[in-house]
């Protein structure tokens, strides 16, 4: 299982456009990044952050609902990000090319 | 007492009257001056007042020069203003008393002191009262005690006068000691001598200052010391968190369930303490289900980047027409989307297609070979959904080429595939495609060749699933999904209408029609029609398992690809084939309806489910042709090259069954995406008549007008014959 996720994960990387991916623990850890060091922290932190506050929003807007997925558009990149209570999914990708 | 001491003080003044005016003045303003301080608290600025003299209008008035002459006074031991005969009205005798005359002596200041005489009559009282003056100790002591009694005495004093008038205290005080020396020595006002006057009467003590040594030691001082340790301060922690709704949602479902919990437990025996093997199971578990959630989430991040990337062809799919349309009359296009491969089966052959009947957007392709000598030796199923076109969203390896698949219609997940050497398999998309749920026995079930097509039949009585396949074999067999296993029954073995042949070795070998394709009525599930190499078309009914009951004889030249019913009107049926045809018959009619001839052998043809009248096909030269016989009865309404003519062909092609786009494989694996352009999906237009009919109905019509130009009368009756020549 974990193999199949491995594999996902590097398929999306060959893809088109595709900056990065990165995969942030329960704790809020990059455990699994194709992009440096120092811009890994940055997404993972500020991310993980993020979609904290995305999900306080959905849930609080109804407690039964629960947000799935967040994609973020900016002018040079979409961040697509699966958030996890275990874990978060970042893929940042430029769409434009 | 005061009007006795002012008469005393009188009785020293020269003027007498004016000096009592005076003083009866000062009494009135000190009355007054009492009233004042006690309305100062209404803010009463009268005795700022106390200090004018009143004059009374009859006042002397003395000039300057009287006032300034200076009046000399003798002191005398003997007061001449003593009254010398005092007289006091006694109540008790009726008389007036006369009283004894009173003292020269006046007393000024009297200050008692401490110290007194020992040989004083105080002194001796003392002394007969028990207290014994040897040792020097006591006499502090009594001192001490003393003051405080005189303390004690004073602030009984006090709070008398607090309470009563000043001058009435005095008076009777007075009149309580009955003594003109008392009285004597009383010239001031304040009620302090009236104390000490106290004093005098109380027992006197006899410290004294000339015997009176004071002993003290002075012991060690203990020593101050401070002991204090200091603790491991408690645990400190900044907790700090908000509180949203949904938080409180949460706790409140969370205490929801405990509750429940507890309820069970009252319920039930409780049960044993769960064993380290089950914690560490429920632990597997969890570590799965994030794994699942992961790859689930993997896969729509996937799906989010093919979004970005195809974006422009998924704008094109979803709105884009051809506008060049209008003015073609009748004719249309096809516009190339998304294709779809597999990177391990780019040397494989697209065998079969099928769309998923609860995803629109979701089919399966075989990969297979269709050419005999091919070196490819193992095939592929896999799954594709729209959304992801770089990858397939299932892959299924086999040992043998795939070259029929199809999806259960009431079970979507179910999917069943036919291969080259003659196994059939039955596979859940659900579970991970590593084993078939369902496999025939390779020894005793399998086909004797090629599995050309399979097909889902309805279930049996007991519930059971079924499919049929046809094979190369010619048998035709119909397979139930058993609890474990399948169970196979021939229901046809397909044979030649000619005698047997003879055998190397001097055996009579019957031969046998090699099935290629099979089609099951839509409306009646006994009756189907096969395809053969041979390219005649047999239809078959399940019933009956060594007769025809019909047999296209000579239907193609070149073994059958496909028969199709059309999808409105169930006696119509096309076939295609590799003699180049396509032929659209009618049932219990022999001869062909239509036929069209495209020069290159045909692959596959279908019925679009939009339409009664549009079929389309593709071909070897990489070609996709699609008819609207509605339009045009003898062309097609489109011809289009999808792939290179030399290298390319294409073998297979799905209509999808909601959306206006097309599936073609071809032989190197790839699968094209076309849409169908607005004139090849023509909708037939109801006329005013036609209001109130379904679509269903309008092109069920539609196809009927249409056959009914070209039918011919079943048998045609020659005319009779007529002579011509004389």
């Amino acid at each position: 299982m974990a193999q199949e996720v491995e594999e996902t994960m590097k398929r999306i990387q060959s893809h088109k456009g595709v900056v990065g991916t990165i995969v942030v623990n329960s704790e809020g850890i990059p455990i699994k990044s194709t992009l440096d060091n120092t811009t890994t922290i940055q997404y993972a932190g500020l991310i993980s952050q993020l979609s904290d506050k995305a999900r306080s929003v959905v849930r609080d807007l109804d407690p039964t609902n629960d947000l799935t997925f967040l994609r973020i558009r900016s002018k040079k990149h979409e961040v697509m990000v699966a958030p996890d209570k275990e874990f978060i999914l970042i893929v940042v990708q430029n769409p434009v090319d | 007492m005061r009007f006795r001491m002012l008469f005393l003080a009188f009785k020293q003044k020269t003027e007498t009257p004016r000096l009592l005016f005076t003083q009866m003045s000062l009494n009135l303003s000190k009355e007054k001056s009492r009233m004042s301080r006690q309305d100062m608290g209404g803010g009463d600025m009268d005795w700022m007042r106390g200090k004018i003299h009143l004059k009374p209008d009859d006042q002397l008035q003395l000039p300057e020069i009287e006032l300034q002459e200076e009046i000399a006074r003798v002191l005398m031991m003997h007061n001449t203003r003593i009254p010398d005969a005092l007289v006091e009205w006694s109540w008790r005798q009726r008389e007036f008393v006369r009283l004894p005359n009173p003292p020269h002596l006046v007393t000024l200041l009297n200050i008692p002191g401490t110290i007194l005489h020992k040989e004083s009559e105080e002194a001796r009282i003392q002394i007969s009262g028990g207290i014994i003056m040897d040792t020097q100790e006591e006499p502090i002591d009594f001192l001490v005690e003393r003051d405080e009694d005189d303390e004690e005495e004073e602030q009984g004093h006090e709070e008398e006068e607090d309470g009563q008038d000043a001058n009435q205290e005095d008076e009777e005080k007075i009149e309580d000691a009955e003594k003109p020396a008392e009285a004597q020595q009383e010239p001031e006002p304040e009620p302090e001598p009236d104390e000490e006057e106290g004093e005098v009467v109380k027992p006197k003590k006899v410290p004294n200052q000339f015997n009176f040594c004071e002993r003290a030691a002075l012991t060690y001082n203990n020593l101050m010391r401070e002991m204090s340790t200091q603790t491991v301060p408690p645990p400190r922690a900044t907790f700090n968190a908000h509180v949203f709704q949904w938080i409180i949602f949460d706790e409140y479902q969370e205490d929801y369930a405990q509750q429940q919990r507890e309820k069970e437990k009252e319920r039930k025996v409780p049960l044993p303490q769960p064993k380290k093997e089950d914690l560490k199971r429920k632990a597997q578990m969890e570590a799965m289900a994030a794994n699942i959630r992961m790859l689930q989430a993997s896969k729509t991040l996937e799906r989010m980047v093919n979004q970005n990337i195809f974006n422009e062809i998924s704008q094109d799919y979803r709105y884009w027409n051809d506008p060049s349309d209008e003015f073609k009359d009748g004719e249309g296009s096809l516009l190339p989307l998304w294709k779809f491969s597999y990177e391990k089966s780019k040397k494989h052959d697209v065998t079969d297609m099928c769309f998923n009947g609860r995803y629109n957007d979701f089919f399966a392709v075989a990969f297979g070979t269709m050419s005999f000598g091919s070196p490819v030796s193992t095939g592929n199923v896999c799954l594709f959904s729209l959304k992801n076109p770089s990858y397939p969203e299932w892959i299924c390896p086999t040992d043998s080429p795939v070259m029929c698949l199809d999806f259960n219609a009431q079970h979507p997940h179910l999917l069943v595939i036919g291969t080259m050497d003659g196994t059939v398999a039955v596979y859940n998309i659900m579970l991970p495609p590593t084993e078939p749920q369902y496999k025939s026995n390779e020894v005793t079930q399998k086909h004797g060749g090629i599995v050309w097509e399979v097909r889902w039949a309805p279930d049996t009585e007991e519930g059971n699933l079924t499919f049929y396949s046809v094979s190369i074999d010619g048998k035709i067999n119909h397979w139930v999904l058993n609890q474990n296993d399948l169970g196979v029954t021939t229901i046809m073995t397909l044979y030649l209408d000619r005698p047997p042949i003879p055998g190397p070795d001097g055996t009579m070998i019957t031969l046998k029609g090699c099935g290629t394709c099979i089609a099951f009525h839509p409306n009646d599930g006994n009756i189907f029609l096969v395809g053969t190499e041979e390219g005649t078309i047999y239809k078959c009914n399940t019933a009956y398992s060594s007769i025809y009951m019909r047999t296209y004889d000579e239907a193609h030249n070149m073994p059958v690809h496909r028969i199709v019913f059309n999808k409105y009107n169930s006696s119509i049926f096309a076939s295609c084939s590799g003699d180049w045809r396509i032929k659209i018959w009618e049932d219990e009619r022999l001869e062909p309806l239509f036929m069209f001839d495209l020069g290159v052998p045909i692959g596959d043809v279908q019925w679009a489910p939009y339409s009664s009248t549009v079929l389309a096909c593709v071909s070897n030269d990489g070609k996709v042709t699609v008819f609207d016989l509605n339009i045009n009865k003898y062309r097609p309404i489109c011809t289009q090259a999808i792939v290179s003519k030399r290298r390319n062909k294409l073998t297979r092609l799905a209509f999808n069954a909601a959306l206006p786009f097309i599936i073609v494989g071809d032989d190197k694996g790839t699968v094209h995406t076309l849409k169908l352009s607005p004139n090849l999906r023509l909708k037939i237009k109801p006329t005013k008549k036609q209001l109130q009919m379904t679509q269903y109905e309008l092109e069920a019509l539609k196809l009927e007008r249409l056959l009914s130009f070209v039918r011919e009368p079943p048998v045609l009756v020659p005319p009779p014959d007529v002579r011509i020549t004389n």
